[in-house]
């Protein structure tokens, strides 16, 4: 286990660097300066050259990317072109609003799409079973954005039970959490879809097991053998791609927070893009990144952590 | 005679896409209480369809026509889910086959055994635990308190099966259902399990329904055998009677076929000529009648019905007189 958890931190590194390299270099041929951007259009070349002196940009890029990359592993992310605060306290201050609206979409999934999933397995070929498939592969087919608006004209502009826009008042938990439900469901929907697909299809083929009909052999409930037999295996594919999953909620959160106009991650970069606000951009995306790679991970150590076969031979 | 298990004249169809499938015809037998009967027969020939009867485990597909299967007096095949469910595990247990797939792999031998005794609710988990390592040792599990917490990955095919057997055991049924139980395994282990297996029966006293398609095992543990051929039990008797005086013309093409009682060195060892007839089709007459070379006029006709030939001893063939 522990030389498993190793090798995938290695890995994870890895992919973060070679993350970073790309970032950096993706930006460095982005067409426009971004000292004249800073300075505005009035700035004489003298001070746009001063400008660059002082962030680095007048010396070759392979001095830049070394600089940049000891300035990350030192967390500094560089300083806003336009409010010269610190990027990586910018992003810090950004990343709760998306790590909770990430987690709630996650939470909308499991919570129903397991259960989903599970049920139309036990309950296989009945009616329920059929509607429980058409809904699933809809909230597939469904994209995001339209689930968005559809849930904003319905429950905030036509019945107007939850509220349209923001993240809530600071300090009321109650009136944050009416905000995050719109937003959630609308990333988490496509997801539940995916899960009770996925958890279906893997109870179906557990339930076939061997082991299924010993555990019927020896009169053990019904309720034992679907989530103390069934389950516990079925879920592990499951768990080895909520780590993709999330990744995948969390590009989702980007756009949800634009549409619902929530503070996050997903809006600090849409603005810094707008601006051109390239020091904004990367860190952003760089925490980004890295904030994936390591679900991944965690999802993978879980994954292999559930399974006594997989902890063992590992 | 006090059964355990007694099958009265039972016939189950499966309903498939093809046609119903026959697949067990008139079928009565008994397990007296404390005998081990050895059920025997080709692949096909009903013998899981029996088991499944017995164990109230049958496909969903399943349609039985008529008879019982009668555990120590109740019909299991009328009884309710919830009834049924308070008999398997306790009063009737099994051991499969397959002991790589029979085990749940993620969860540990010390949780399996300890689910089976989710009945004693007055038992401590400690108890329920002990208790396991106690059946773990009997079976020969070596080292039992440190390997409760293995996996079954963790452990080889035949402590596999020592496990199941064990699990079979713990709750002291009356009747151990034994599916082929060594088929999956190599040869000395086999030997080994069929020496546990009549060990325990000695032990506890458990009546025990052997199926095999091995007659050398069946002649070493059971003390009653039941021969199987497509659908129907065309011999039944003593293990004596049954090996020395097999009268039914298939029961003695199985025991001639056996590799065991070749005497002579051959290229070619024997079989029967033709196949195991389309359960959906049935041939009239007897069943056995297109691959039996002893067949006369009367076999075309009608099934012939069990008739004696000593006290235990009975087979279905016309050869033994009208009857």
């Amino acid at each position: 286990m522990w030389v498993y958890t190793a090798r995938r931190l290695g890995l994870a590194i890895v992919i973060i660097s070679v993350a970073m390299a790309m970032l950096f270099f993706m930006i460095y041929l982005v067409p426009g300066d971004p000292a004249s951007i800073a300075l505005g259009p009035r700035a004489t070349p003298e001070m746009k050259e001063a400008l660059r002196a002082k962030m680095g940009l007048d010396k070759p890029v392979v001095v830049q990317f070394f600089n940049f990359f000891v300035n990350v592993l030192r967390g500094d992310l560089g300083v806003d072109v336009w409010s010269n605060r610190s990027v990586s306290i910018i992003v810090v201050e950004s990343l709760p609003y998306t790590l909770v609206l990430t987690a709630v979409g996650l939470g909308w999934a499991i919570l129903l799409g397991v259960p989903m999933g599970c049920y139309s397995a036990i309950r296989r070929n009945t009616w329920l079973d059929k509607i429980s498939g058409v809904l699933s592969v809809s909230a597939i087919a469904v994209p995001s954005f339209i689930v968005a608006l559809y849930c904003l004209l319905l429950f905030a502009v036509e019945w107007k039970v939850l509220p349209a826009i923001g993240a809530g008042e600071q300090g009321d938990y109650w009136d944050q959490f009416t905000h995050l439900i719109l937003p959630s469901f609308a990333i988490g929907l496509g997801w539940v879809g995916y899960l009770a697909r996925l958890v279906r299809a893997s109870m179906l083929e557990i339930m076939g097991e061997n082991f299924i009909r010993t555990a019927r052999a020896f009169g053990l409930a019904e309720r034992t053998i679907v989530y103390r037999y069934a389950l516990k295996l079925a879920i592990l594919p499951t768990v080895a791609l909520m780590g993709v999953g999330v990744g995948n909620l969390l590009s989702g959160a980007v756009f949800a927070e634009i549409v619902f106009a929530r503070p996050g991650i997903g809006k600090l970069v849409y603005d810094a893009v707008i601006t051109r606000n390239y020091p904004v951009v990367m860190g952003a995306v760089l925490v980004t990144t890295a904030l994936f790679v390591l679900c991944t991970l965690l999802a993978d150590l879980l994954a292999a952590w559930l399974d006594p076969r997989a902890r063992a031979a590992l | 005679m006090d059964s355990v298990l007694s099958l009265r004249n039972l016939t189950v169809d499966f309903d498939t896409p093809r046609g119903m499938v026959h697949a067990l015809r008139d079928v009565s037998m008994d397990v007296p209480r404390g005998k081990v009967v050895g059920i025997v027969g080709e692949s096909g020939c009903g013998k899981s369809t029996l088991i499944g009867a017995a164990m109230g485990l049958l496909a969903n597909n399943a349609v039985v026509r008529g008879g019982r299967a009668l555990f120590e007096g109740t019909d299991v095949l009328t009884m309710s889910a919830t009834d049924l469910r308070a008999i398997r595990g306790r009063r009737i247990a099994m051991v499969f086959q397959d002991p790589m797939t029979s085990l749940n792999p993620v969860l540990s031998i010390a949780q399996l055994m300890t689910d089976i005794q989710y009945r004693d609710r007055a038992t401590s988990a400690e108890q329920k635990r002990a208790r396991a390592i106690d059946m773990l040792r009997q079976v020969g599990i070596p080292d039992p308190e440190q390997r409760i917490d293995h996996y079954p990955f963790q452990f080889s095919g035949g402590m596999r099966q020592r496990i199941a057997i064990a699990m079979a055991l713990l709750m002291n049924p009356s009747l151990l259902i034994a599916d082929e139980p060594t088929t999956a395994l190599d040869v000395t282990l086999e030997a080994q399990i069929i020496a546990l297996l009549r060990e325990l029966h000695g032990k506890f006293h458990t009546s025990i329904l052997f199926v095999s398609h091995n007659l050398g095992l069946i002649a070493e543990l059971c003390d009653e055998v039941v021969v199987m051929y497509a659908g129907e039990v065309v011999e039944q008797g003593p293990v004596r009677a049954l090996f020395h005086d097999a009268r039914h013309p298939y029961t003695r093409a199985l025991l001639e076929c056996d590799p065991a009682r070749i005497a002579q060195s051959t290229r070619q060892l024997p079989t029967i000529p033709g196949e195991v007839p389309n359960l959906i089709h049935l041939p009239a007459g007897c069943v056995f009648r297109p691959r039996c070379s002893k067949a006369f006029d009367p076999c075309g006709r009608n099934a012939p019905n069990p008739r004696p030939v000593a006290e235990g001893h009975a087979t279905r063939c016309y050869l033994l007189g009208d009857g």
